[in-house]
């Protein structure tokens, strides 16, 4: 599984740039873009509050996509 | 406890690769560990404190893990000062205050003489530079708080939250040293008062107490349980 997110394009409909977001959140601009990146998963708080900054809610801005090779573990 | 990762304001993000950092260190540390262990044993020697250490540092580490794994972490902003910290800091800045306007010790009287009271403010007006040592035996939360005031940069924090504890013990000891410091140069020039041993008054009692109140709040602080999460 992966969590995929469009932080990027909500940052850009709202002109924000990353060190913009970074700031409003309390973290660095290269959290930032790990996060958008797909390099880093953020903590519950964190993806609440980048959520808050961005106008939306935690599930419109991140998503949890299957991985298709991915073999389903045996019960 | 504050860490490192707090006083450096590192994320979340900054926090575990500092962890990896630390673990990559650690298994370094023990390589270098195990190869002291072989060349000892190939020297034909026996690494006796080696050998021991190495169930102390597994043990430690079981214990420091079931520490933590105790511990919340919550992201409830815990890395900010609580306010009964702050209180506590307070009412030991004012309680300072207060004792340096009452007498440190007392002289008792003899040969007919009243008893003779040591204030702070009168030990050494025409010195400069014992007002100065005074007034930072004193005064020093004020500066500590001004310091505060001055900003929230990284450098700063780390530098007032490790200088708190030291002010805080250096003043107490300086409190309790002061009738001697005054007494040790007359002793060496008037034989006639050295069968005189000065009293600890309120105001030492006062000073020590509030220095040990600092030194508690500022403890309670240090030891809070942190967040990983800083938001």
């Amino acid at each position: 599984m992966k969590l995929r997110n469009h932080i990027k394009q909500h940052r850009a409909r709202l002109n924000l740039t990353q060190q913009d977001l970074a700031e409003r959140t309390g973290v660095r601009r290269q959290t930032i873009l790990a996060i958008e990146k797909g390099h880093f998963i953020p903590s519950a708080l964190l993806a609440f509050l980048i959520a808050r900054e961005l106008g939306m809610t935690v599930d419109e801005v991140f998503e949890i996509s299957e991985i298709k090779n991915e073999q389903e573990p045996t019960p | 406890m504050k860490s490192e990762m707090v006083l450096m304001n590192m994320d979340e993000r900054q926090r575990l690769a500092w962890f990896m950092a630390n673990r990559g260190t650690l298994i370094a540390v023990g390589a270098v560990w195990i190869s002291m262990i072989v060349w000892e044993l190939t020297h034909g020697r026996m690494p006796g404190f080696l050998l021991a250490m190495v169930p102390v540092f597994a043990l430690f580490r079981l214990g420091l893990y079931l520490f933590y794994s105790s511990k919340p972490f919550t992201g409830d902003g815990g890395d900010k000062e609580s306010r009964l910290v702050v209180a506590g800091k307070a009412a030991a800045a004012a309680l300072l205050l207060v004792a340096s306007l009452l007498p440190i010790y007392s002289v008792p009287g003899f040969q007919g003489q009243d008893t003779r009271f040591g204030y702070p403010w009168k030990l050494g007006p025409d010195d400069a530079g014992a007002l100065f040592f005074l007034a930072i035996t004193f005064l020093w939360p004020l500066l500590v708080f001004g310091l505060g005031k001055l900003g929230r940069g990284r450098i700063l924090r780390t530098l007032t939250q490790f200088a708190e504890p030291l002010l805080a013990a250096g003043s107490a000891v300086i409190i309790l040293w002061i009738p001697q410091l005054i007494f040790e140069s007359r002793v060496l020039f008037n034989f006639l008062i050295t069968p005189v041993t000065p009293r600890p008054e309120w105001g030492c009692y006062l000073g020590v107490a509030a220095n040990g109140l600092y030194l508690v709040s500022w403890m309670a602080g240090f030891l809070r349980p942190q967040t990983v999460q800083e938001g």
